[in-house]
């Protein structure tokens, strides 16, 4: 009994370490200006997908005949279907930008799957990045739907009492998006790090197979709300 | 001391997560067929609710940091 005791004592005496080893890497490093291995990692993914891209929609025909346009067409008709079930007919505009941030948060959140890679999404910058470039892009369909005095108008609408609240939108949406997708990535890693030092036998695979649950639904609810915002802003 | 508070705090959006799934289940077996739509608005709901309890996760690591 003393045995087993004594060896949860000594991990919970570890656990201040655990933010030391959960830390990405840094290789370069001058000033605010830093090259660590968030941005590697991503810089991979990006160059993955482009490869990825260029290879399944070379040589497009209009009937299909190979197995590649067969897989770039349901990859297509998921992402319209989905935005299209929330927007509407003015899905076409909005679905490749939209599903594009999907596919990247998605490989990303996946990237712990492979050893000694980090996941890019599990630090901050990263997902403040994604938040501000997705929310900017809702903004600039909401004022190329409405035009700049009808979008400046409905800060004011119903009555001038609501800019308060509209104005707080601004920051608050982009700031929750991005600390949901990295509070839940964060959090996966450092739940796997704790078991990984108590019970390395077995009970990992349980908590694998939960994070990649959440990185799948973090993927999907970031993109949902995004494209929430967007219908609701051009109707 | 703060940390009990933040684990009060985390059991009990979760416990709003609960809620809400079980009212979602209950939806479904009243009206199978609107299983689709309620799929889809449970997930946002639990998404959003969960945003309370990443924002006292996140307090927690903070305030670890801190000490």
């Amino acid at each position: 009994m003393d045995i087993i005791l004594n060896y949860f004592r000594g991990i919970i005496e570890d656990l201040p370490n655990l933010l030391e080893t959960t830390k990405p890497v840094v290789f370069f490093q001058e000033g605010n200006f830093r090259i660590s291995s968030t941005v590697t990692t991503t810089w991979l993914v990006m160059f993955l997908l482009f490869i990825f891209v260029i290879f399944i929609t070379s040589k497009l025909e209009k009937i299909p005949t190979t197995r590649r346009q067969a897989v770039a067409e349901w990859i297509t008709m998921f992402l319209y279907n989905f935005v299209e079930s929330i927007c509407g007919d003015k899905a076409k505009k909005y679905y490749g930008t939209l599903g594009g941030i999907f596919i990247s948060i998605l490989v990303m959140n996946f990237m712990w799957v492979i050893p000694t890679f980090t996941t890019p999404t599990a630090s901050y910058s990263t997902t403040l990045a994604l938040a501000l470039i997705g929310y900017s892009f809702v903004q600039y369909s909401i004022i190329r739907e409405k035009k700049i005095l009808r979008y400046l108008k409905s800060y004011i609408e119903p009555n001038a009492f609501m800019i308060i609240g509209n104005l707080t939108s601004i920051v608050a949406i982009p700031l929750s998006l991005s600390m949901r997708l990295f509070g839940n990535m964060f959090s996966g890693k450092v739940l796997d790090s704790i078991v990984m030092m108590s019970i390395p036998l077995l009970v990992p695979i349980v908590f694998s197979l939960l994070s990649i649950l959440a990185g799948v639904i973090q993927a999907y609810v970031f993109t949902l709300l995004l494209t929430m915002f967007t219908s609701e802003g051009i109707e | 001391m703060e940390f009990l508070g933040l684990g009060f705090a985390i059991g009990l959006g979760t416990l709003g997560e609960a809620l809400v799934v079980k009212q979602v289940i209950e939806g479904v077996t009243r009206q199978p067929e609107m299983s689709n739509t309620l799929r889809t608005f449970m997930i946002i709901g639990v998404a959003l609710v969960e945003t309370g309890i990443i924002y006292s996760f996140i307090l927690g690591l903070l305030v670890w940091i801190k000490m």
